[in-house]
């Protein structure tokens, strides 16, 4: 009789112990995947942040005429000797829509397409939020969409702004909780060729 | 029963173990992609101090080819070349194991200096011109030192604002006025209130009325700006005995120069709307480069004793670039 007692509360324990850890692996699991989805946040917002600073920084190298072709608050085109090697290029940055990025959870996020000539590649890095403000020799925030080339060529700053959540939500327990881990940037770049003869 | 239990204890220990060895993975990973970006922005900022750092050296007239320095646990660097008034520049700031590199290319320009037409260019009207003993006022070229004419780029002796004042100023001056030709009407002469506030922020050395001697101002390298005020037209400021100067010379109100007083370069007198005088008087004060004098009507000139006004345009082009007065514009910049 104790024999059996000793086995049904063994059971019993084992039992709870067992389920504990189930709920300890769960709840692991789930902290791993929410902290998954903040590091690729972050990961691409800074990846993305110095793809942003490496062009932006020379708008305008060796380029003699316009160098800002389109500056809306969007949408921005110029033209620039990126790689320091002669050839001036053409590089456009522009928004996609919600649908071109249909394959993620993520409801919000929108691809950025770059174009540099002809050649365009999409990112879909969990982009919700993309605005860029542009301010003139003395600091005053220019209206955008700039449109006129006496305005284009008053531009000698940009303020880029932007907000990067996961493509996937989290686990969560409730499946209405689609919370999306963010992260939000804003970087003022001064293009120096902008003020040069 | 209590092996099992043994095991069972390990592995869950075990499990506990990965699953927080893979948290502190996570956490490192983000952390090493966060300071690897604020790696690149210190060493972005220390490029760009390396800049500034060799510019206000040239300001302050070192000129230095390589620039090397330690700051904010990092390095910047650079290295210059100039020729004639462009400069390019490469610079690196070294922060941990992250390089940032900057290529510039610089012109440097000189915030506006007066033309100087003459030796002497009076922008008054009518002007009470005086000349007694020997002394002489010169419009031809002469070296910075005063002691060879250059033989090219001559200009008048002195430049008037009406032909009636021209022909004051020869009847006075005669033969000791020279130059191409020696008097001449010119109503181009600067305005000194359209540029001397420039001069009067980055004055090295300033003065008030009184009777100075003995004084260095700069050098034929080191030329720099010296302003002196006179707040009444009753008081002036007089230099006499070793006074030795390169650069601009500033003074709002009476100017008197007296002794061996030697300056190169601009010198300015001006009275914002009252009359101002400016005299040579004993001794031999001599003055290379050029004078304006502007002020109200009978604003006065008055040359004595042996002094001497010789127009230089090498000690007026050395005045012209004094480090506090140049500015850079860019040419080109990558980075």
């Amino acid at each position: 009789m104790s024999t059996l007692l000793d086995y049904l509360g063994s059971a019993i324990i084992f039992g709870i112990l067992i389920i504990t850890v189930i709920r300890v692996q769960t709840n692991i699991s789930s902290i791993q995947t929410e902290m998954r989805s903040v590091i690729d946040s972050q990961t691409y917002a800074v990846d993305f942040v110095k793809q942003l600073e490496f062009d932006f920084n020379k708008i305008g190298h060796e380029v003699s005429t316009q160098k800002i072709l389109i500056a809306h608050s969007d949408r921005i085109r110029f033209r620039s000797d990126l790689l320091n090697n002669g050839t001036v290029r053409t590089i456009e940055y522009r928004l996609g829509t919600p649908s071109d990025a249909a394959g993620t959870t993520n409801p919000n996020d929108i691809p950025i397409y770059r174009r540099e000539d002809a050649s365009e590649i999409i990112q879909i890095i969990g982009l919700t939020q993309f605005a860029i403000e542009y301010f003139d020799s003395l600091n005053v925030a220019m209206p955008a969409p700039i449109t006129t080339a006496d305005s284009l060529n008053r531009i000698r700053a940009m303020r880029v702004s932007f907000k990067i959540e996961s493509m996937e939500p989290p686990i969560t327990r409730a499946e209405e909780d689609t919370t999306y881990p963010a992260v939000v940037m804003e970087r003022f770049i001064i293009p120096r060729n902008l003020s040069r003869w | 029963m209590g092996r099992t239990a043994l095991l069972v204890v390990l592995g869950l220990g075990l499990a506990f173990n990965i699953f927080t060895y893979n948290l502190h993975k996570s956490n490192a990973s983000l952390s090493e992609k966060q300071m690897d970006y604020v790696r690149m922005n210190v060493a972005r900022n220390l490029a760009r101090s390396a800049v500034h750092m060799v510019l206000r050296a040239y300001d302050r007239g070192e000129n230095p080819s390589s620039f090397d320095a330690e700051f904010n646990n990092g390095v910047a660097r650079a290295e210059v070349t100039t020729s004639g008034d462009t400069m390019w520049m490469s610079t690196e700031g070294v922060y941990e194991e992250k390089t940032y590199p900057i290529e510039l290319v610089l012109m440097r320009g000189t915030k506006p200096f007066p033309n100087v037409n003459a030796a002497a260019g009076i922008r008054v009207n009518p002007v009470d011109f005086k000349m007694s003993g020997s002394p002489t006022i010169d419009g031809r070229n002469w070296n910075e030192t005063g002691t060879a004419l250059v033989g090219t780029g001559d200009l008048q002796g002195v430049s008037t604002m009406t032909s009636l004042d021209s022909s004051n100023v020869i009847n006075e001056g005669g033969s000791r006025l020279k130059g191409s030709p020696p008097v001449k009407v010119d109503t181009t002469t600067a305005d000194p209130l359209q540029f001397v506030n420039e001069y009067i922020v980055n004055a090295d050395y300033t003065y008030g009325p009184g009777t100075y001697s003995s004084l260095t101002w700069g050098s034929s390298t080191n030329p720099v700006i010296v302003v002196c005020a006179t707040p009444d037209t009753l008081t002036s400021v007089k230099f006499t005995g070793n006074v030795v100067g390169w650069g601009v010379l500033v003074v709002r109100g009476n100017l008197e120069i007296a002794g061996n007083f030697k300056f190169h370069g601009l010198v300015i007198v001006y009275g914002e709307d009252n009359i101002v005088n400016a005299s040579a008087a004993t001794g031999t004060p001599d003055i290379i480069g050029g004078l304006i004098l502007a002020g109200a009507a009978h604003t006065s000139l008055t040359m004595k004793g042996t002094s001497e006004l010789k127009y230089s345009s090498e000690s007026l082009e050395k005045a012209k670039n004094i480090g506090k007065l140049r500015y850079y514009s860019i040419l080109d910049w990558y980075e």
